[in-house]
């Protein structure tokens, strides 16, 4: 059992914080991101608020990106994975993947 | 450019949010309002901005300074709370005061309200005017009317192209069939464009203007039900009665039954294409009868003034032969206007009074004062229990506005409760309300109401919450603990607001009781005539009559079955026929010029040798008209009192009206003056006839109130009196068997006359009680309160030696002082607003002392009575049970 729990949302975000390594992690892009492969409607600060949460948890580390022109010459908020979040990502994976298999392969043709 | 986000949002987010969150949220918004401003535009992208800054409004980010408050807020919610739950009786009384206040305003807001907006629902109506007529030739003969020649349609048309619409307006009688239903009905009609200048909305409709057809009827809702139940009105016919001829209307289109705050009558409609079937071509041509109502609409880059500075040239161009400069003069009333200015004539819209809405908008805010000082003495006397909770509070490190907002928070608490019980409660009286005072409010839901309702928390809540906080605030603390804060600089306030609070109190009721009185005088004081138990029937009209005096004799002579038959009646005496019965519209006024070539205007009643005996008109001098007399009936001429003054006769019997032009007439009789119009009005010189030709060629002006038709008046003694009607449908269907029965009870009619006053004294009345009621609440609140903080001071006085009624004289005596000073402020306002009030009618009473003492013993007995249950049972408590616990 793991000790830290986590929702549906704070799992999508997760993902999608490991997923914008590359690009950088902050709430906007991750918003988009989600928006596009789930097509929720979900607004940004709700991005913001599970973003809070994870941090909390030990999930997500944060760092600030330097100043730059765009924005107001405001900083970005960067997220990066902890060794934490990997493991529980990893962990929710494989319990899907075992349950996964458990289905049997017919069961619509019955129906 | 980079666009910017609205400043105030991100102000409110600077505020709230933690700086150490606050750089990378205020990006990710900017960036997302960049995005939005670029795909939506600037409008779409703000609005999204603000909801975006309040959505982010977290705990999780929220200042710690901010989440203290929202923290304390909840402490002192709780508390609250607590307390109102302690203090049950006081709660009570606070709640039922704010309450009673609260409805109150709603209600009278409510009808203040509709007042306020006649007719100002319309989308154009600050574009809309009606067309006022003025001819002034000098001495008097002045003509002011908002009804207009029918020409001025094609007048104000052709000669000005300010106008998108001119729309004429009227209503008048007629009786309308629809199989075997009969009613006489009141049928409006409308100049083509009606519906597209007003705005009454249609339920429905199958043509783009049904007046634009002359055939066709346009109907409420209500009476298309009448008519024909549930089923399809449209299409139906109904069957006009014009003229004696019955003229087939087909239903084109039905109307929302019309809204409350509307003066048009739009129940029956139909085009004013008919016009020259209805009022003749004679009517139709002539400048100088005054018919229909105008209304014009002006175009949307015009203005009224252009038309206002040059019509008098144009009508000069016009009608310059035949008036000098300045006689004929037209003008424009705007549409709004209308409900509530007395100076222009009234036409066919009615008019209110705008006194009578001040004044009920007044009390409506008197009363929630009312209640709104009784809140704060409440909260101030009770907050002298609460020192030990001030002083820990401060103690631990509570700051003034700390404590401020904490008693903020109690008096919101408190009001937000007493708000929603009033709302419910003014929706529940709703039908009461109207009942009682006849004022025909209703409600419909709009959203800005709540604003309105929170708005009004608010205000009361600060207001009332605000000066106690800052006394408790402002205690120092040491004091708090040695006991020493209970006297302060707030006993004056506090007695302010007593004063201040029975002034109001004491204000309406001496106004109630002075409009009680004076309306008990115009109703029961003897106007000269006996009119109990007195019928009022519309004799049908010839309709082969082409004037008055024809419509008069044929109308007469054809009467005689319908006499016999009601004398026939055991029940029925006295049965006489007039042009005018009492009660009613105004009587029919004439012009002219008498041999000294002065213009005179006098009433003209036309009647029977009956008349006399059913109203007992008494005689001053001379006789009254006799039966069967052919001189009498030919060149008989009776006069008033005040026409034998105004003319000038001394000795008048057998004398004649000093105008040549009358044909051959001898003044038989002069009656004791009567009154034949409301109070409001002083009595006219009058001019009374059997047969109406003596004075119709000699005169240059006729001006009708209600229409001089015929009217059967007698006295009927059978009970109840409304049985009347059934008998007079047996005799109308022997008689007249085609012709709907209109009657009416004399009685009722005189009541009317002050219907509006009427309601303005029940709407005052209940304002009196109601305020009375909270103003003894708050005095029986501040006695119990006075009494048990001075238990022990009653009870050391006891001991060394106080009677009961040292005691009892001890703690009454400020509170009467304080209402005689607020008693005495209240006489010189009433005074002003009274004598104003009364201003309206010609007879009137006299403003005097006594009313002032009844309503100074009435009230100050009261509060007496109020305080005295406490204070007497404090002063004779016993001693021993106060004193023995220390």
């Amino acid at each position: 059992m793991r000790e830290i729990s986590i929702g549906e949302l704070e799992e999508l975000v997760l993902l999608a914080v490991g997923g914008l390594y590359e690009q950088g992690a902050y709430a906007v892009p991750i918003h988009a991101l989600i928006h596009e492969e789930t097509g929720r409607n979900l607004d940004v600060t709700a991005v913001h608020a599970v973003l809070r949460r994870l941090e909390k948890k030990g999930l997500v580390m944060s760092s600030m990106g330097g100043a730059t022109a765009e924005r107001g010459g405001r900083r970005k908020r960067f997220f990066h994975l902890t060794d934490a979040g990997r493991s529980i990502l990893d962990e929710i994976m494989a319990v899907r993947s075992r349950l996964y298999q458990k289905l049997p392969r017919l069961t619509f043709a019955g129906i | 450019m980079i666009p910017q986000p609205p400043p105030r949002a991100d102000r409110f987010l600077e505020w709230y949010c933690q700086d150490e969150f606050l750089e990378d949220l205020q990006g990710d918004l900017y960036e997302i309002y960049e995005l939005k401003y670029r795909e939506r535009g600037k409008r779409k992208a703000n609005l999204y901005y603000w909801w975006l800054v309040i959505r982010s409004m977290r705990y999780s980010v929220i200042k710690r300074s901010n989440k203290n408050s929202v923290n304390m807020t909840t402490n002192h919610l709780k508390i609250a709370w607590r307390l109102m739950l302690r203090h049950k009786l006081n709660s009570f009384l606070n709640i039922l005061g704010l309450v009673l206040g609260i409805t109150c305003f709603i209600l009278l807001g409510l009808y203040v309200q509709r007042e306020l907006t006649f007719d100002r629902f319309h989308e154009r109506s600050s574009d809309i005017y009606r067309v006022w007529l003025k001819e002034d030739y000098g001495e008097g003969q002045v003509f002011f009317n908002t009804s207009t020649p029918f020409i001025f349609n094609e007048f104000l048309t052709d000669n000005f192209s300010q106008f998108e619409h001119v729309i004429q307006y009227d209503t008048r009688n007629m009786q309308v069939d629809y199989n075997d239903l009969r009613f006489n009905e009141q049928i409006t009609m409308l100049g083509p464009g009606f519906f597209s200048v007003f705005d009454f909305p249609f339920v429905t409709n199958n043509q783009s203007d049904p007046l634009f057809s002359p055939s066709n009827i346009v109907l409420s809702e209500s009476y298309a039900a009448k008519y024909f139940g549930s089923g399809e009105a449209l299409g139906k016919t109904l069957l006009l009665d014009m003229d004696g001829e019955q003229r087939p209307f087909v239903v084109a289109a039905v109307l929302e039954d019309l809204p409350e705050n509307t003066g048009f009558q739009l129940d029956m409609a139909i085009s004013m294409m008919n016009k020259r079937d209805i009022y003749g071509e004679s009517a139709l041509e002539a400048w100088f009868t005054v018919i229909p109502e105008t209304y014009v609409l002006v175009r949307q880059n015009e203005d009224i003034t252009s038309v206002e500075e040059s019509i008098q040239n144009t009508v000069m161009k016009v009608l310059g032969d035949r008036v000098g400069q300045g006689e004929y003069n037209i003008g424009f009333q705007p549409l709004t206007d209308i409900h509530l200015n007395q100076d222009i004539p009234r036409g066919l819209m009615p008019v209110g009074n705008k006194a009578e809405v001040y004044i009920l908008a007044a009390i409506a805010i008197l009363v929630l004062t009312i209640a709104c000082l009784n809140f704060i003495t409440m909260s101030l006397a009770q907050s002298t229990n609460r020192f030990m909770e001030v002083g820990i509070r401060k103690v631990m490190g509570a700051f003034q506005p700390s404590l401020i907002r904490q008693h903020l928070t109690e008096s919101m608490l408190t009001v937000g409760i007493a708000a929603l019980i009033g709302v419910l409660a003014a929706w529940l009286l709703m039908p009461l309300f109207n009942l009682l005072t006849d004022a025909g409010v209703s409600y419909t839901f709009e959203w800005w109401h709540i604003l309105v309702l929170v708005a009004l928390i608010l205000i009361l809540g600060v207001l009332s919450g605000f000066y106690p906080g800052m006394v408790l605030a402002r205690w120092r603390t040491t004091d708090v603990f040695r006991g020493k804060a209970k006297t302060g600089r707030n006993l004056f306030f506090r007695k302010g607001i007593v004063v201040l609070q029975f002034m109001i109190t004491a204000f309406l009721i001496s106004s109630t009781l002075i409009m009680n009185e004076q309306l008990t005088y115009v109703q029961t004081s003897d106007l000269g005539i006996d009119y109990t138990a007195t019928i009022e029937a519309r004799l049908p009209p010839d309709p082969t009559a082409r004037n008055l005096v024809q419509l008069f004799n044929n109308t007469m002579e054809g009467s005689n079955v319908v006499v016999d038959k009601l004398n026939s009646i055991p029940e029925i005496s006295d049965v006489g026929i007039g042009s005018h019965a009492f009660g009613g519209g105004g009587w029919t006024t004439i012009g002219f010029r008498d041999n000294k070539d002065q213009y005179r205007e006098a009433r003209l009643l036309i009647v029977n040798p009956g008349y006399f005996e059913t109203f007992s008109i008494e005689m001053a001098e001379g006789r009254p008209f006799i039966e069967d007399n052919p001189a009498d009936a030919a060149q008989g001429l009776i006069i008033n009192e005040t026409a034998a003054t105004y003319f000038g006769l001394q000795d008048p019997v057998n004398k004649e009206i000093p105008n040549d032009d009358f044909d051959d007439h001898r003044i038989i009789g002069v009656v004791k003056d009567f009154h034949f119009s409301s109070m409001h009005d002083r009595i006219e010189p009058l001019i009374i006839v059997e047969n109406p030709q003596i004075v119709t060629e000699g005169i240059s002006d006729i001006m009708y109130g209600e229409f001089p038709a015929p009217k059967l008046v007698f006295k009927y003694d059978g009970k109840p009196l409304s049985r009347v009607g059934d008998e007079l449908e047996n005799i109308w269907k022997e008689v007249f068997p085609d012709q709907e029965l209109s009657f009416s009870i004399i009685e009722e009619n005189m009541r009317y006359q002050y219907a509006r006053e009427k309601r303005l004294q029940q709407m005052m009345l209940a304002a009196t009680v109601l305020s009375i009621v909270i103003a003894c609440m708050g005095l029986l609140g501040l006695t119990i309160l006075m009494v048990n903080a001075k238990l022990k001071e009653i009870s050391i006085r006891k001991v060394v030696g106080a009677s009961w009624t040292d005691i009892f004289r001890s703690l009454t005596g400020n509170i009467v002082i304080q209402l005689s000073v607020g008693f005495v402020l209240s006489v010189p306002v009433v005074y002003w607003l009274m004598s104003r009030w009364l201003a309206d009618f010609a007879y009137r009473i006299d403003i005097s002392f006594w009313q002032f003492l009844v309503s100074a013993v009435l009230a100050i007995g009261i509060a007496i009575a109020v305080i005295s249950y406490h204070t007497l049972r404090a002063s004779s408590h016993n001693p021993v049970n106060s004193l023995r616990s220390e």
